[in-house]
């Protein structure tokens, strides 16, 4: 009789507890797992019990040698849902608030407690718990460091909320590798055409060379290239020559100056354009102004980047004076690209 | 005990050797900085047309440098034909800033302060003697005609393609540059000048007026001849006159009498006098050369012909246009017919292409 009424009493005045158990579905995803390295963790777990006691605690104990440093509340995320965990996320302070949990570091244990308000912040039975330390968590600017010798740790999960387990996250020596590679440097250009013909230059007006003469550069040069030009003219002037009369018309003009407007005079040269290659000077006109030739190389563009199928235009104009001798005239123009590597 | 200062002052003596072994290492050891890549590496060409001979003008930055006795070897990609080109084709210049502050003394190979230079193959190997290259210089080499004294160029590889130049030695930095080789690297432009001539007379007509035989006349307008033309060799200007369709001068239908010119025997050339039948023109030109017969001064005057003769002439290109003046003469005689006595003179301009 007496042990009955001891059962009795018990039954009736032992606190309402809801079964402790093992905690289910646990991973630490880590962001380095080399020796020394600096990691964050995201650490998932299912807990069958829930934690719905405002003295309610989560405890994470960091394998020792890890190095826990800075990283307070403000580098954790608390949250927890039933289907992927991210459902609920929870506010989070250094001590538990009316609506707010918890979140400290005491040596190597990271301790999540209940809101004090008892009516907030419950972690239902069955939820999915999601904590996340480190620049993963949402304002999070400090990580745990990893211990300095590879091995396997463990992680334990306890606490106040009764359920508890334990994850082992491994820590080795080397857990990046890197990749090597070269590239070799390549350039290739082309010419449009070989020929151009300005046909009868007239004393009037100004001829243009027909076809326009489109040079084609690509190259993997990380400062790009240059694009220079020159012409043979007479051998020792440029324009273009007749050499049976040792006749020339000058470039850019019959002074030989560095530009023309063959509106106003009599003369040869070229203008150049590009969707993307810089013209120098003195090839950087328009209309009826051209740049004069010469015997040695002049830079007629420049790229300082990669390239690829880039193209500059280059047009030839010229006109004749009535003193210019009859007959037939020729230039040869040397196209060369060089890649800045 | 003897014994016991044996083995010490043999032990002291390793220690000294070691030391001195340690410190003449550390002292003799050349100093070296770590290999690097090569920065801004380039190869300009003077040409790039397959087979075709070209200078190179190479550059790089080395960040390390090159010490005594390290060479910088550059290699040509395999047909390329290095040809004749030796030391004395190369130029080599090194400085912090373009590269051209510091020119190398260079030799077949390195001597002292001389630098060595010389193709073993595709391999143009750079060789200090004593001399040293700073680190994080430029460095400029000028390979053919392009370094001074050079005489002889690398001729490009005959296949049109992307070819690379590896830049190595032991000096211990390391680059490569692609050089390009095209079928074509040349526009041939073409042009004519088409043929022109102006030519101009002033006037269609002059007058002598009442010729007198107490005077020489001269003609009321002196006729201007004005002639422009890109012949290459100039231009002759001819004239005649039609006389009485036989004789040259001035003539009277009505009286089938002729003055004729220069004088009643046709000479070419002539003086003229008051009270002597003659007719003539003289020339004067800044330009253009007058034919001796009409480069007359004064009384002296050129007889026309009726067929065409030389008036004035030019032999070359002409940088502006020529003007001719010509002046007309006449003299007559008591016994000359009177009556009315005209002349037609034809000039006739050619262009000498």
């Amino acid at each position: 009789m007496a042990l009955i009424l001891s059962l009795a009493i018990v039954y009736v005045f032992y606190p309402s507890l809801s079964s402790a158990a093992a905690l289910t579905a646990l991973s630490d995803t880590m962001s380095r797992q080399g020796k020394g390295e600096l990691s964050n963790h995201t650490i998932k777990f299912t807990t069958s019990t829930g934690a719905g006691d405002a003295t309610d605690t989560i405890t994470i104990t960091m394998p020792a040698g890890f190095t826990i440093g800075s990283v307070d509340y403000t580098d954790i995320d608390l949250s927890h849902g039933a289907s992927t965990g991210y459902e609920t996320e929870e506010t989070l302070a250094g001590t538990a608030g009316a609506s707010a949990w918890g979140a400290s570091f005491t040596g190597q244990v990271l301790t999540l407690t209940h809101p004090t308000n008892e009516a907030n912040g419950d972690i239902a039975a069955s939820d999915k718990i999601i904590v996340e330390i480190g620049t993963n968590a949402a304002s999070g600017n400090a990580q745990i460091t990893n211990n300095s010798s590879a091995a396997t740790y463990t992680i334990p999960i306890a606490g106040d909320f009764g359920d508890t387990g334990n994850i082992a996250i491994v820590i080795v020596d080397d857990d990046q590798f890197t990749i090597t590679g070269s590239i070799d440097p390549t350039i290739s250009y082309s010419l449009g055409d070989t020929t151009s013909a300005l046909g009868v230059i007239s004393t009037t007006s100004v001829t243009t060379a027909t076809p326009n003469i489109v040079v084609t550069i690509s190259t993997n040069a990380s400062s790009g290239y240059t694009v220079k030009v020159r012409d043979t003219g007479s051998g020792s002037n440029p324009g273009l020559f007749n050499a049976t009369l040792s006749s020339i018309l000058g470039s850019a003009d019959n002074s030989y100056n560095n530009s023309a407007d063959l509106d106003s005079v009599a003369g040869y040269g070229i203008q150049a354009t590009s969707a993307t290659a810089t013209i120098v000077a003195p090839y950087n006109v328009s209309g009826n102004n051209v740049g004069g030739y010469e015997i040695t190389d002049q830079n007629l563009a420049t790229y300082s980047s990669t390239s690829d199928g880039q193209t500059i235009t280059i047009t030839t104009k010229a006109k004749a004076s009535g003193s210019t001798p009859a007959g037939a005239y020729t230039d040869t123009v040397t196209v060369t690209v060089t890649g800045n590597f | 005990m003897d014994f016991i200062h044996r083995i010490r002052a043999c032990a002291l003596n390793s220690i000294r050797i070691i030391a001195l072994i340690t410190l003449t290492t550390f002292l003799s050891y050349p100093q070296v900085t770590s290999a690097a890549a090569l920065t801004n590496l380039s190869d300009t060409m003077s040409r790039q047309a397959a087979g075709e001979e070209s200078n190179h003008t190479i550059k790089f930055t080395t960040a390390t440098g090159v010490a005594a006795g390290q060479n910088i070897q550059i290699t040509f990609p395999s047909g390329f034909t290095i040809g004749s080109v030796d030391y004395t084709d190369i130029d080599i210049s090194w400085g912090p800033s373009t590269g051209a502050e510091n020119e190398l003394t260079l030799g077949a190979s390195a001597s002292g302060s001389t630098w060595g230079a010389s193709f073993g193959g595709q391999v143009l190997t750079i060789t200090s003697g004593t001399g040293t290259i700073s680190a994080a210089s430029k460095i400029i080499i000028e390979i053919g005609t392009n370094a001074s004294g050079g005489n002889a160029q690398i001729t490009n590889n005959s296949s049109a393609a992307t070819y690379t130049l590896s830049i190595a030695g032991t000096f211990g930095d390391t680059g490569k540059i692609a050089i390009v080789i095209v079928d074509d690297d040349q526009v041939v432009l073409t042009a004519t000048v088409n043929p022109s001539i102006t030519f101009t007379v002033s006037a269609a007509t002059s007058s002598f007026g009442d010729l007198s035989t107490g005077s020489i006349t001269t003609a009321g307008t002196n006729i201007t001849l004005t002639i422009g033309t890109n012949a290459q060799n100039g231009y002759v200007i001819q004239v005649n006159d039609s006389g009485d369709g036989v004789n040259p001068g001035l003539y009277n239908s009505d009286a089938s009498y002729v003055i004729g010119s220069v004088d009643s025997s046709y000479n070419n050339t002539g003086t003229l006098s008051a009270g002597t039948e003659g007719y003539g023109i003289q020339g004067s030109s800044a330009g253009a050369t007058i034919d001796a017969r009409f480069n007359q001064t004064g009384n002296d005057v050129g007889g026309l012909e009726t067929t065409p003769v030389n008036f004035a002439s030019h032999s070359s290109t002409m940088n502006s246009s020529h003007t001719i003046t010509v002046t007309h003469k006449a003299a007559i005689s008591s016994w000359t017919s009177a009556g009315t006595y005209t002349d037609t003179v034809t000039y006739i301009a050619t262009g000498n292409y």
